[in-house]
């Protein structure tokens, strides 16, 4: 069988569609297996709920069969629902049918049920926000007050009245308040995990394991504590009520929906458990009273705490949102980031096939050189060797040139790493050599010796360096040759590693001296404005500044601003 | 062999006592000392001799005391271009052949080197029998 789970419909993202089968099956036998599953749960519900019965009586303190059936509704497209709604009739039968009730009450009870499930659904559905995510509070509170409370009241008002036409119950409002109070308690404690599994919602990952397992153990004890070892009533022991209830707060803040519904449907069997042994609060002389107060404890106990995990999960899927946009914000940068430097290497492609054709040109002409020599009488083993030894040297030269490019070109992730902001300064100065040298641009460097390091990603760190002495030149294209001049300062201040890079450039205008620093700004022709605005968002991911001002001589100064590891 | 080539055969007339008996001698300015060196080799090789320069404002110095009958010159250079020495050169009113060389071929240069009084205009890698070639017959148009 190929796994499938029941993922909803209803939520950004991973939870995307509806059940989502992981593979190979089509959409008619994934609508088929949920439906043969529907059907199962929908049948070993009402088993369930018969096990839930209370002694000489036919009141069972929950009633699933309803709860699955809404939760599946609420998880499913709605123009499959009528496909589960009929997949749930012969379960119906043949449970009902095996408790021994004549039909005509077989009838009005499956009535009865899609009733419930239909309205609470397409209440919902209508009135929450779409898609359905059933880790908001608003959600939650729609699903409990028309899903757990209007639906089943009125249905159950049209179901008591028929009771009474059949004769099955001596009047109205005895039916209508058990078959609420079982169907509200049913959809307090099942949908919220049946749909949260549905949706994929992770409820106890692998790390709480243990803290669950210490919570179901508390719960088993309070509940042998409250609701097992004490003698019949409830006189002496009302405080007693009130132990389980931080096991419940437990559960609400730590395991979120599913765990408050569990915790109280494991109280509640305890409390069956107690009752069926003649033990307990609930155990009394008059099992109908026992059972609509056990189901109203359930539920008066579960809806708060319901309400409260909601909010948790809410607050927790928020920041987990926000989590992941911030993710996906910094991944779009990097991705932007790859590509303006892809496109300034573009830019520079001519500078840097002269950068390797250099290298090549030395290469090349040794070796016919060493050729002639060769052929030449007697051979000038010496002048070949030196020959030889160069062509060695300029192949490792030109390695280097394809080794930064390659740097420079990649796109994965780097881990920060401490790096010598001189060293940087250095290999950026090499890539852009022979811009420089077209260009006429001539570079004055004053690195102050012994810097401490700064952390970073080297790549990125280059891109920077790089975008500000290609946009220095690009300032300088107008001016006179003589006047190119790039002086390129480190300094070892009290706030970091001071980098500053002075052109004397057309230099930025007032008033624009932040403005170049914003997407989309540019005083270029084929400019997209993005290079330094990248280069800022590059910085501040360093924890540093980047920032522009007058330069002392005309043109423009940026300063780069790291801090300096310990 | 390069000695069975057409090119060297020119080469060869070029190298000839037609210019009163000694070496041609080359004139090579490129910024780059390895790429400098490596002409150099090649031209002596060649039976070529070859002065280098780094610049060329060095170049242009070194013109009053030495002229070389050809000057290969790289077009980019820190300072002076290649394409600005041959200006210079021109204007002074001096004969020499030149072979501008470069390694970052750009459109529109060509045709700008060849205008200004360049005879050939080679892309980097040089091959040693083109760029021999294109000396030989810089000289040789020089001389006729």
């Amino acid at each position: 069988m190929s796994r499938w789970s029941l993922a909803p419909a209803l939520g950004p993202g991973r939870r995307k569609s509806i059940w989502v089968s992981s593979d190979r099956l089509s959409a008619f036998q994934r609508t088929a297996l949920v439906a043969g599953t529907v059907a199962a749960a929908y049948f070993l519900g009402s088993l369930l709920g018969l096990s839930f019965q209370f002694p000489g009586t036919q009141i069972s303190a929950i009633w699933p069969p309803n709860a699955i059936l809404l939760a599946t509704l609420l998880v499913t497209p709605r123009h499959r629902w009528w496909i589960y709604l009929l997949a749930v009739l012969p379960a119906h039968f043949l449970a009902q049918g095996l408790m021994g009730i004549p039909f005509p009450i077989v009838l009005i009870n499956f009535a009865g049920n899609v009733g419930d499930a239909l309205l609470g659904a397409l209440a919902v559905v209508h009135l929450a926000e779409q898609p359905l995510r059933f880790d908001r509070l608003r959600t939650m509170g729609l699903i409990m007050f028309f899903g757990g409370l209007v639906a089943p009241a009125l249905v159950s008002l049209a179901v008591g009245e028929l009771f009474v036409m059949t004769g099955a119950s001596p009047e109205p409002w005895l039916a209508w308040r058990l078959r609420l109070l079982t169907n509200t308690l049913a959809v307090f404690t099942l949908v919220p995990p049946i749909v949260m599994a549905a949706a994929r919602i992770p409820f106890i990952p692998p790390w709480r394991r243990v803290e669950a397992t210490a919570l179901l153990a508390g719960l088993l004890a309070v509940g042998t504590l409250v609701f097992v070892l004490p003698e019949v009533g409830l006189q002496q022991i009302l405080a007693l009520l009130y132990v389980p209830l931080p096991f419940l707060l437990w559960a609400a803040v730590r395991f979120g929906l599913p765990g408050v519904s569990l915790s109280v449907l494991t109280l509640g069997a305890m409390a069956m458990w107690g009752v069926l042994s003649g033990r307990g609060p609930f155990a009394t002389d008059l099992p109908i009273e026992n059972a609509t107060s056990l189901t109203l404890f359930l539920i008066v106990v579960c809806a708060p705490l319901l309400l409260l995990a909601a909010l948790v999960e809410e607050h927790r899927a928020t920041e987990e949102d926000r989590r992941r946009t911030e993710q996906e914000a910094r991944e779009q940068r990097r991705e932007l980031a790859h590509l303006t430097r892809v496109v300034m290497l573009g830019e520079l492609s001519g500078a840097l096939a002269h950068e390797l054709n250099q290298p090549l040109t030395a290469i090349l002409s040794n070796a016919q050189a060493a050729q002639r020599l060769l052929a030449m009488e007697p051979v000038d083993l010496e002048e070949v060797r030196d020959a030889l030894q160069e062509i060695a040297s300029e192949d490792i030269r030109a390695g280097a040139v394809i080794q930064r490019l390659r740097a420079m070109l990649k796109k994965e992730r780097r881990d920060l790493e401490s790096l010598d902001l001189s060293a940087i300064t250095w290999e950026v100065l090499a890539l852009a050599h022979s811009d420089l040298v077209t260009r006429n641009v001539s570079v004055i460097t004053r690195l102050a010796p012994y810097l401490p390091a700064v952390r970073g990603d080297r790549v990125q760190l280059q891109q920077v360096l790089l975008n500000l002495i290609l946009n220095a030149c690009e300032a300088m294209s107008g001016v006179a040759p003589r006047d190119r001049q790039l002086t390129l300062a480190i300094t070892h201040e009290t706030d970091g590693i001071h980098l500053s890079l002075g052109d004397r450039g057309v230099g930025i205008p007032s008033g624009a001296m932040d403005r170049v620093f914003e997407p989309f700004f540019t005083t270029k022709e084929h400019g997209l404005g993005l290079g330094l605005a990248i280069c800022r968002s590059i910085v501040v991911e360093h924890g540093g500044r980047l920032w522009a001002s007058d330069g002392e001589a005309g043109g423009a100064t940026f300063h780069l601003l790291l801090p300096a590891t310990a | 062999m390069w000695d069975q080539s057409p090119i060297s055969s020119r080469l060869q007339d070029v190298q000839s006592p037609r210019m009163s008996g000694r070496r041609l001698l080359v004139a090579i300015v490129d910024d780059e000392e390895p790429v400098r060196k490596a002409l150099r080799r090649l031209f002596l090789s060649a039976g070529i001799d070859a002065v280098t320069f780094a610049s060329g404002d060095e170049f242009l110095a070194s013109m009053s005391t030495r002229r070389p009958d050809c000057a290969v010159l790289d077009l980019h250079l820190p300072g002076l271009s290649g394409l600005d020495v041959q200006e210079r050169i021109a204007e002074a009113g001096i004969h020499l052949p030149t072979v501008i060389i470069t390694g970052h071929d750009q459109a529109g240069v060509a045709e700008r080197a060849l205008a200004a009084g360049a005879s050939t205009y080679l892309s980097k890698p040089l091959d040693d029998k083109v760029l021999l070639a294109a000396v030989a017959e810089a000289v040789g148009r020089a001389g006729q």
